[in-house]
Order: C-alpha cells, then sequence, then structure tokens
C-alpha cells in the first residue's frame, strides 16, 4: 500500500517528556481515526448534498495508520494508506476533516463555538480523556498550532451539549457496598460522595477485601474511567481498570481527614490547617519521599502544621512541618543510647527531601 | 503521691492514627509554659479523670494513657501535684530544657506510656 503524511500532532509535557508514547494514548488515537472517518463522511455529505448514503466502500482503499513516532516530545506519525497508486477521489475528505478537527479545537482554545456539528464533538469524550493536567497535544496545520488539553477539551465536550463527559482517573475511597447480582460496587469518596462503579471478576476478591474491611477504614484507589455531569460533578464509574488496596497510612487520605479539624480542635486551641498547603505537602510526599521508606505516622500540630513520626528499633523519629514555611525540623532520637540527628530541613526543595530520605535511609538500613 | 503514682494523660483523637499515638501528646506546648497537664492517678481513675475531662465542652479526649513519677524524675523532669483548676491537677514541668530536649523527653514518656497501653480507651480511635 502506499501512503502520505496526514497528521503529526506533537504531544508534550508529563509523560511525554520522556519521548515515549504511554500505550494508554493509543485508545485516544484509535478515537481519532473514528472522529476522523466520521466528520469525513459528513464533509462528504455536505458536499455531495444530493446523495442519501455514503457510498459503500468509503473507507475501503483508505486506512490510517501510525508508522513511526519521533522525537520532541513525542510525535506520531499518522499516515494515510491507500491501495492504487493514487489517493483515491475520497481522500479530499479526509484531509478536509482533519482541518474541521483542528478548527473546532482552535474555537475551543478561543472559547468559541465550534462550527462541526455537536454530534462530533461527542468524540473528544474519548478522544483526549488520557491526557494530564500538564499533557497536550499539538496540532499544526496553518502558522499557529492548537493545543488541545483538559481545558480545550472540556470545552469541546460542554460545546457537544453532552449531559457530561467521561475523564479518566485515579480516586481513593472506601467501598460500603457491593452488589453481586447487578455486578456493581459503590466508592464512597471522603466527603460521601457514593459512585456506582461496575464490578469485573478479576476485582471481585479486593473488592470483597474492602467491602468486609469498610469500618476499619481500609481504603482502596481506584484507576478507571468516571462520569462527570455538567458541574463537574462525579456521577458514577463507565469502566474500572486497577482496584489497588491502600497502606493504612496513606498520605492524601490522613491529610484529606486531617483537613477537616477546625480551629480549637485540642481543647480549644489548636489551629486548623490550610487546605492548599496540606494538597502541596501530599503532592511532595508523593513526589519526593522514598517509596522503599515506610510511611510515616502524620498528625496535626497545635500550631497548624503536620508532625510526622516513624519509630523503629527504640528509634523515634519525628518531622515536624511548618506548611506556610515549608519547613521541617527532624529529629531521630535514641531511647536507649540518647544519640540524636537533628536536621533544620526546607521542604520546598528537592535537595532537602533527598536529605530526609538519606536521614531515614540510615535508620531503617535502606539500602543507598 | 510516690514513685509509681500514676499521671494521667488524656489523649486528642486527632492524635491517633491506627492506634499509635503522637509523642505530641506528651509534650507542652510553648502556650502552657512548658507545663504538661496531667491528672494524679492516685486520686482517680483512668475512667473518672476522663469523663472530668470531656465534661468540658471544648475539651475532646480518646481516653487516657500514664506515665509514672518515677519515669519523669528519671529524665529530670520534675512534678508537681498543684490542684490548680481541680484538686486531682498535676503539672509535669519541661521549663528547664531547651525545645530539642523537650521533644526527646516527649518521645521518651510517649514510649513509656505507648509500652503500658491504654488505661481507659472510649469507643474507637479517631484514624
Amino acid at each position: 500500500m502506499k501512503q502520505m503524511k496526514y497528521l503529526t500532532p506533537r504531544l508534550v509535557g508529563g509523560r511525554f517528556n520522556n519521548h515515549s508514547l504511554p500505550l494508554e494514548i493509543l485508545k485516544d488515537l484509535a478515537v481519532l481515526e473514528e472522529m476522523i472517518v466520521e466528520v469525513a463522511k459528513w464533509k462528504y455529505r455536505q458536499a455531495n448534498p444530493e446523495r442519501e448514503r455514503i457510498p459503500r466502500g468509503f473507507t475501503k482503499d483508505l486506512d490510517l495508520r501510525l508508522t513511526n513516532v519521533e522525537d520532541g516530545s513525542v510525535i506520531p506519525v499518522i499516515m494515510l494508506a491507500f491501495s492504487g497508486l493514487q489517493p483515491p477521489a475520497n481522500a479530499i475528505y479526509f484531509e478536509q476533516a482533519r482541518t474541521e478537527i483542528i478548527n473546532a479545537i482552535s474555537c475551543a482554545e478561543r472559547n468559541l463555538t465550534p462550527e462541526i456539528p455537536s454530534e462530533y464533538l461527542n468524540y473528544f469524550d474519548r478522544f483526549g480523556r488520557g491526557l494530564r493536567d500538564d499533557e497536550y497535544i499539538e496540532f499544526t496545520e496553518s502558522d499557529k498550532p492548537v493545543r488541545l488539553n483538559v481545558e480545550t477539551r472540556k470545552n469541546l465536550v460542554r460545546a457537544s451539549k453532552a449531559d457530561g463527559w467521561t475523564e479518566e482517573v485515579s480516586l481513593k475511597g472506601r467501598i460500603p457496598k457491593i452488589d453481586q447480582s447487578r455486578f456493581k460496587f459503590e466508592l464512597e469518596l471522603s466527603d460521601g460522595t457514593k459512585l456506582e462503579a461496575p464490578l469485573n471478576k478479576q476485582h471481585l476478591k479486593n473488592v470483597l477485601e474492602a467491602v468486609s474491611s469498610y469500618e476499619n477504614n481500609m481504603y482502596v484507589m481506584i484507576q478507571g474511567v468516571a462520569k462527570k455531569d455538567r458541574f463537574d460533578n462525579f456521577k458514577s464509574f463507565e469502566s474500572v481498570e486497577h482496584i489497588t488496596p491502600l497502606d493504612p497510612l496513606d498520605v492524601e487520605i490522613r491529610l484529606e481527614k486531617l483537613a477537616e479539624l477546625s480551629d480549637g480542635w485540642l481543647d480549644g486551641k489548636g489551629v486548623a490547617l490550610n487546605r492548599d498547603a496540606l494538597k502541596k505537602l501530599t503532592h511532595n510526599f508523593d513526589r519526593y519521599f522514598d517509596s522503599d521508606l515506610p510511611l510515616p505516622y502524620l498528625y496535626p500540630t497545635a500550631e497548624g502544621g503536620i508532625q510526622a513520626e516513624w519509630s523503629h528499633n527504640n528509634w523515634e523519629i519525628s518531622l515536624e512541618i511548618d506548611l506556610q514555611q515549608q519547613t521541617g525540623e527532624y529529629q531521630a532520637f535514641h531511647l536507649e543510647s540518647n544519640k540524636s540527628n537533628d536536621l533544620d530541613l526546607h521542604l520546598a526543595t528537592v535537595d532537602d527531601w533527598i536529605e530526609l530520605n538519606k536521614a531515614l535511609q540510615i535508620v531503617f538500613g535502606v539500602q543507598l | 503521691m510516690n514513685s509509681t503514682t500514676q499521671l494521667l494523660r488524656q489523649i486528642n483523637p486527632a492524635f491517633v492514627q491506627e492506634d499509635r499515638v503522637t509523642s505530641q501528646a506528651f509534650r507542652p506546648t510553648p502556650k502552657d509554659e512548658n507545663h504538661l497537664s496531667v491528672y494524679d492517678g492516685d486520686q482517680i481513675s483512668a475512667q473518672a479523670a476522663w469523663e472530668h475531662f470531656v465534661s468540658n465542652p471544648v475539651c475532646n479526649s480518646v481516653g487516657v494513657m500514664a506515665v509514672t513519677f518515677d519515669e519523669c524524675q528519671k529524665h529530670s523532669l520534675p512534678v508537681y501535684a498543684d490542684g490548680i483548676g481541680y484538686k486531682e491537677h498535676c503539672t509535669i514541668d519541661f521549663s528547664e530544657f531547651k525545645e530539642k530536649d523537650i521533644k526527646k523527653k516527649a518521645k521518651v514518656l510517649s514510649a513509656y506510656a505507648s509500652a503500658r497501653g491504654w488505661l481507659f480507651q472510649h469507643v474507637s480511635c479517631y484514624k
């Protein structure tokens, strides 16, 4: 088959920075193909109003193929392949479809209503769903590139007048209920919202364990596709890919719980913890704390900070964190020998997280 | 009060995670002038101390742990039976020490109390 270059979207940010294409993005590209074919049919109908039907074999001699992945950050090269020596006449509608789709993204970037009919915009519910907050897909047809990111995708789905949209998510919560007759279970988020989810056989063991340990606060993380309403509220899960039981000391869950404390929590004293600062701490823990080390126990401090603690072989270790200043006072104290190690850390810098990890690795005997 | 007297300490719900109590529960805050309030266990039971404590609407406790008079003495922490506010009130005095040393003393007291376990526990702990 012969082929010609059709589309070279540039995938930028997050997971694409190491110049490789995550397999899950292939799902998005498959949806892009579906959208291109349907928009091409629409363009054909516009150009041929006298025809009631799309000719049989409209796509027979044409095929979209991923032939290469180029650097910078990641550029999948999508070719339009055809069986004859020259592209068939229908290829023009595929060219027009590409232009329409790129124009629609351009409109969404500028908060304008796309010209493409809303039923085709529905494809953006699945195309771009795999993108994370720090990632985008850039398309260039004229001088100015256009970007599909989380925000422009939302604008496009809103413009499709759909009742809601779906998102790939990782959500943490407890499982209060399972209904094996309907193959469903519920995930309860920390704000009390309950989301119904389909129960797959391969997840049954984890779900049953989580249900029986609900009262003991067993949390799980569910990765899958969640449905949201037009107001951005989660409604349910459309599909579930992974269910992972969480460590009882999961940092995010614990800090969410501590965020609920109000002023006066400590016998009339005790300052409430700043939610934004807690989110930043959660992020930094997730990013910089050595995953080979045991997670800390986390407690609020009277001044509105956090104290992380570890106990190991007569070592009592504390890290008192000032959330506003992002500083930490580390102290490891050996109860028998009275040996101690005190460090002042600036937790806004990666270097000091590395220093914290090293100090803990020595106590816990983790291989450096 | 004698060397074996248990000094009863109320434990705030937020100071417990997975049944582990923070060393902060045995550390006075600077606002307390480095004085840690406890009940004299010779004069009141752990449960009665808890009931007395939570009868104050701003006070919250999931239970009672204790260190002994002797354990405090061993670590150079004076204990006064001062009856401030109520007759069973005692103070463990950390004021002679600098902040880093206060944290170490709190870790030691916390380890004693944890090894002893709960003397009284009200329903389940805050997790």
